[in-house]
């Protein structure tokens, strides 16, 4: 490699196959279109982009005050301040100012909010209630479809029995429970981008006929005594 | 806050899942949900928005598109390898379901179990060959370099792209390569060696010199395999057991020493990821022979004391052999014919590359004189 500066370190990597690291020219690039790696014969397509030749832009350590009449950063009482913090008001100087999207904060505040999900953009975590509910609406069958499936090769009436009596107790608890969740937990936002509702449904309809089976199963033996 | 129609899905999934395999999710989601993370995209307006859950948790990260350096996306062969796997799975549960109730009782369900099981093998190869082939999809900034799994089809990441791309030169104008030539490598790109241990001289394959010769020998000994394990079909003599031992045993050297080899050379991924595979179902393979044998020579010994179980051993070891002969027809015919056309393709290119560097020499020479 020539004496490239350590700054632009970006269209270096760009030129370098990413299977073998074997140099590509710049018109492999400009193509845009699947090409064979020189070196290694990988088919690649790299699209670049020009912020890969952009220089990368330093972050300020903050200017010292000259004047007394200059207002100074709240961390750093000997450094000017340049910004005011969007979230709490406090004065900045470069060294403290984190920038996102066009806004100023302060550390702590983008902690927080990073924390307590303020700031939409910062907001990363979501909990699927509506998966929890099925893997527990399934959770009796998990259990009872390998005892199933083994007795299976032995003999039929013994694999439904056995798959059956696997089934009823688990069932007991995880069916009433995973109906709650997917119904208690249906509206509970999940992010801004879409989503269906199918895995709540589904979890709701198996967790009914796991409940209905239970049901069947508990009052047939009750049916015939009753009727007999 | 964004409203929900600010996102547009991208296409592409961390793991297919429709038909067949969505309803077998939904009975596993305890079991899948633990064998890892897994990963979509949606196009923001003003960023990517990469959607990872792992268990019941999602985790959003932002990609601004101003931000966005690069994307590249390289192929693999790990569908080739997938559909290997499951052709040998899936003719495996077939065979054993034609061969195994001829030998041991066996009821009708299991049966009819096996042939579910072969059937959903056939149908999982059918949908890996529908989705084409592999690829890795890598997005770099100046501080990131992330890994896109939900982009691991080539069709689909083609298509993924065409999306991204415009929305991406939307933000940052067009992208100009001529600003990347000073940082372009000197001199020819073919001839270049980016080894700093290598001389000018190895300037065709990087690295090291290999060529795959020991590979080319490997996948012949496969194709001898399948020949051997035909003629097992016909009969079965103890000479010709000792001497596949024998023949096993120098495959598994050449394929170790060939796994070696290939760490440091240019070979292509496919032809390398075959022999690691090939060394691991042969060493499988290799054990499964030898535990056979010796059960068999085992049991006129204990036949002394003659328990009934040693019978029904005897039932078990036939449809056992039998099934291993079909592995190996299988494996090892499809491995070595892979493996050859892959050394085929590389050498081809090889030649080509070598031809270039020798033409760009001459050009050099030619002022000289
Ligand atoms: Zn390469
Ligand atoms: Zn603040
Ligand atoms: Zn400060």
């Amino acid at each position: 490699m020539n004496s490239a500066p350590a700054m632009a370190n970006a269209p270096a990597r760009l030129l370098a196959c990413p299977q073998c690291q074997g140099p590509l020219t710049p018109d492999m690039l400009a193509a845009d279109a699947v090409q064979r790696c020189p070196t290694c014969a990988t088919e690649l397509r790299i699209a670049a982009f020009p912020a890969a030749l952009r220089p990368c832009v330093k972050g300020g350590f903050g200017d010292l005050i000259v004047e007394d009449t200059e207002s100074a950063c709240f961390h750093h009482a000997g450094k000017r301040a340049k910004s005011a913090c969007d979230g709490c008001g406090r004065f900045l100087c470069d060294l403290c100012d984190i920038r996102m999207q066009g806004r100023h904060y302060c550390s702590s505040c983008l902690e927080h909010a990073a924390r307590f999900g303020s700031i939409p953009e910062l907001e990363s975590a979501y909990s699927r209630f509506d998966l929890l509910s099925l893997a527990v609406a399934c959770l009796p069958l998990m259990l009872a479809l390998p005892v199933f499936l083994a007795l299976s090769f032995i003999a039929l009436e013994v694999a439904v029995g056995a798959g059956l009596g696997m089934l009823l107790f688990p069932a007991l608890f995880s069916a009433p429970i995973a109906m709650y969740l997917s119904i208690a937990y249906r509206k509970r936002s999940t992010g801004p981008w879409p989503r269906s509702k199918a895995t709540s449904i589904v979890a709701f309809i198996i967790a009914a006929c796991v409940l209905a089976i239970l049901v069947a199963v508990i009052s047939f033996p009750i049916y015939l005594t009753l009727t007999r | 806050m964004n409203p929900a129609s600010a996102y547009k899905r991208i296409p592409g999934r961390s793991r297919p899942n429709f038909g067949l395999l969505y309803l077998f999710e939904l009975l596993f989601t305890f079991s899948l949900v633990a064998l890892g993370e897994r990963c979509r995209l949606f196009a923001g307006t003003d960023h990517l928005l990469v959607l990872r859950r792992r268990l019941f948790t999602e985790t959003a990260h932002r990609f601004y598109y101003a931000d966005i350096q690069a994307i590249t996306v390289r192929r693999t062969s790990s569908a080739s390898l997938a559909s290997l796997l499951l052709l040998l799975l899936s003719a495996t549960s077939l065979a054993f379901m034609l061969i195994a109730p001829r030998f041991a009782p066996f009821s009708d369900v299991g049966v009819y179990l096996l042939a579910g099981l072969s059937a959903g093998f056939v149908l999982g190869l059918a949908l890996n060959i529908l989705l084409g082939p592999t690829c890795i999809t890598e997005l770099y900034t100046a501080v990131h370099h992330e890994r896109l799994e939900c982009l691991s089809r080539w069709r689909t990441a083609q298509r993924a792209l065409a999306q991204l791309q415009p929305r991406i030169l939307a933000e940052q104008g067009p992208f100009d390569p001529s600003g990347l030539e000073p940082f372009a490598p000197e001199g020819p790109v073919l001839a270049a060696n980016h080894a700093p241990s290598g001389g000018p001289q190895q300037a065709a394959a990087p690295g090291n010199s290999y060529t795959g010769g020991l590979h080319f020998a490997l996948f012949l000994l496969f194709l001898g395999i399948v020949v051997s394990s035909l003629i097992d079909l016909l009969g079965d003599w103890t000479l010709k057991n000792a001497f596949d031992s024998i023949y096993y045993s120098v495959m598994l050297i050449v394929a170790c020493v060939a796994v070696a080899k290939q760490r440091h050379s240019a070979l292509p991924n496919d032809v390398r990821a075959l022999t690691v595979f090939s060394l691991v179902a042969s060493v499988v393979l290799f054990e499964g022979v030898q535990a056979l044998v010796m059960s068999r020579s085992f049991i006129p010994m204990m036949n002394t004391s003659t328990p009934p179980d040693i019978f029904k051993m005897l039932d078990v070891a036939q449809p056992l052999r039998l099934t291993t002969i079909y592995i190996n027809i299988v494996l090892f015919s499809i491995t070595g014919l892979l493996g050859l056309v892959g050394l085929v393709r590389f050498r081809r290119t090889l030649a080509a590359v070598r031809r270039m560097t020798l033409d760009q020499e001459w050009d050099g020479n030619d002022p000289a004189h």
